[in-house]
């Protein structure tokens, strides 16, 4: 099997995945109501609460599990998320990453919950203590993200080979199809401060993460119905 | 009617503890955690048994513990501002992070910092006694229990419905998995710089909420010599404006606090710990409305 008709794949799993989830949300219009709402009746899983907080699932202002972002969903144990092995790198020769539970992007946050491996009601602190949900997801990834779009990887920015997560855009990545700089279609950028990274752009050390594409808030710039801030061609010039 | 009573009383007896559990957001300091005239304060943190109106009600040797006393004196305090009475914590204060994503810094000198958290953190750091006050009835005290449970168990006289270490805050001057305080905010959707922090370049200033004010949103400002509340709704255009612990909780219980319908745990938050905020705009709070405090600041509840 060749590597476009792979790539064509991995792309049909990421754009079809977000419309089950986030069936019966609005597009853009916040929070409220969406697929992360966890106010929503149907993410209530533990016994005794009669209420949580919608952004409980995920964030907690006390007690989080890690200060960026104040996550508090509960990060699976030692997990690595490896892309498949048999395509270590992209057809530009951009090496394909491992994440690993120290990697500070935040796509390791959002895979605690949509790799299927924990809970999403496993929480490190809500009303006084640690909880333990039940749902589970309906992808199982479990460590394994291969066929799905890369993340933690470098984005040219500006029409350059850049640095990020110990990762550099390969030799042969056609640059010219890139969009210099994606955030005017809507991409959120990341950059790589030596190990750390924060929302932004730097000159040869910006990536892209799961949330460059996707916005788990649905928020205003979110397009259809796909949790999705950016379509295809806010990054790739075909 | 001897098995009704029979019915009656030890349905009253096991009703008590719920009782002394009573608590109302927002009905003031009396009978709220941070009521410390209450007579188990005595024995649970080390207050002097002369002190004690357990022991000694309506002593004239001492009588009843001041209210305020542990937080505030009106006599040697330990700062002018606040007069405040808490033994400081000798922790520096930072968190495991430099950084928000953001890329506002989070800040180092908390201890230093004019803003009021640090005095917060005198007790919820766990290192210093509840007790431990500079002055009351003519000495300095020393007390026993800390936030961090150490020496203490759990009573109902705090009405926090569990061991005291669930409200410790900071253990070891650590702050990491806590939200940021002493920074700024992006008030009125501009960038603020608030003790010498900036709010960073890459903070999405569109998702907060204009003037958090309106909701019961406490904030702070400053004025380069110190820290003053920003109080009132009047149009604020300085861009110095930056949170504390008191911009979302009410130390007092005050007419901002909400009652926790969750489970009335007093957490003396100026809104409630569930829901999802469809309804803060329109401040319409009755019982049972939904005021949840995380979207009075962050506005993903808005449709935009």
């Amino acid at each position: 099997m060749g590597s476009p008709l792979l790539l064509f794949l991995g792309l049909c799993v990421i754009a079809f995945w977000p419309v089950v989830l986030s069936a019966g949300s609005t597009p853009a219009s916040g929070l409220v109501g969406s697929v992360h709402d966890f106010n929503h009746e149907k993410w209530r899983p533990y016994d005794g609460v009669t209420a949580i907080g919608a952004c409980a699932i995920c964030h907690t202002p006390h007690r989080a599990s890690r200060t960026r972002l104040l996550w508090n969903h509960t990060l699976p144990p030692g997990d690595t998320f490896v892309f498949s092995p048999e395509e270590p790198a992209t057809n530009g020769g951009t090496p394909l990453p491992t994440i690993s539970p120290s990697y500070r992007g935040p796509t390791s946050m959002c895979l605690s919950c949509h790799d299927g491996s924990v809970a999403i009601g496993d929480i490190n602190w809500y009303d006084s203590k640690a909880w333990t949900g039940s749902s589970a997801i309906i992808k199982k990834t479990q460590g394994r993200i291969g066929y799905h779009h890369p993340v933690a990887v470098p984005y040219p920015f500006q029409g350059m080979r850049n640095s990020y997560n110990r990762v550099t855009t390969g030799l042969n990545v056609d640059i010219s199809k890139f969009v210099p700089d994606p955030k005017a279609g809507g991409a959120r950028l990341f950059r790589d401060l030596g190990g750390d990274i924060v929302a932004g752009t730097a000159i040869g050390a910006s990536g892209i993460e799961c949330s460059s594409c996707h916005d788990p808030h649905n928020g205003p710039a979110v397009k259809e119905d796909k949790l999705l801030r950016a379509r295809c061609e806010a990054c790739h010039i075909q | 009617m001897k098995k009704l009573i029979s019915i009656l009383v030890p349905v009253a007896v096991l009703a008590l503890p719920l009782l002394a559990l009573a608590y109302t957001g927002g009905a003031g300091l009396f009978d709220s955690p941070h009521d410390f005239m209450k007579p188990g304060h005595a024995a649970e943190f080390g207050v002097p048994t002369d002190l004690s109106p357990a022991t000694a009600p309506n002593s004239t040797n001492a009588g009843a513990i001041g209210i305020c006393t542990f937080c505030h004196t009106p006599h040697r305090g330990l700062t002018s501002q606040l007069t405040w009475n808490h033994t400081l914590s000798a922790n520096d204060f930072s968190w495991n992070d430099t950084t928000t994503i953001g890329g506002t810094t989070l800040p180092t000198n908390l201890k230093t910092w004019s803003g009021p958290s640090k005095l917060c953190l005198s007790c919820h750091d766990g290192s210093v006694a509840i007790g431990d006050i500079a002055w009351y009835y003519r000495a300095a005290r020393t007390g026993g229990a800390k936030l961090s449970g150490v020496g203490a168990t759990e009573t109902d006289f705090l009405n926090i419905g569990g061991d005291l270490d669930k409200y410790n805050v900071g253990q070891g001057g650590d702050l990491g998995g806590t939200h940021p305080v002493g920074v700024p905010y992006p008030f009125n959707g501009s960038a603020s710089t608030y003790n010498s922090i900036s709010t960073g370049t890459y903070v999405e200033k569109s998702q907060f909420v204009a003037d958090p004010r309106a909701s019961g949103i406490r904030l702070f400002r400053d004025t380069g010599s110190g820290v003053t509340a920003l109080t009132g709704g009047a149009a604020y255009a300085s861009a110095d404006v930056g949170i504390e612990c008191s911009s979302c909780h009410d130390p007092h219980n005050g007419s901002t606090v909400k009652p926790d319908l969750l489970n009335d745990r007093p957490l003396l938050l100026r809104g409630t710990a569930w829901g999802d905020g469809a309804g803060v705009g329109n401040e319409t709070y009755a019982a049972g409305t939904d005021d949840y405090i995380c979207v009075k600041c962050h506005k993903m509840n808005v449709i935009p």
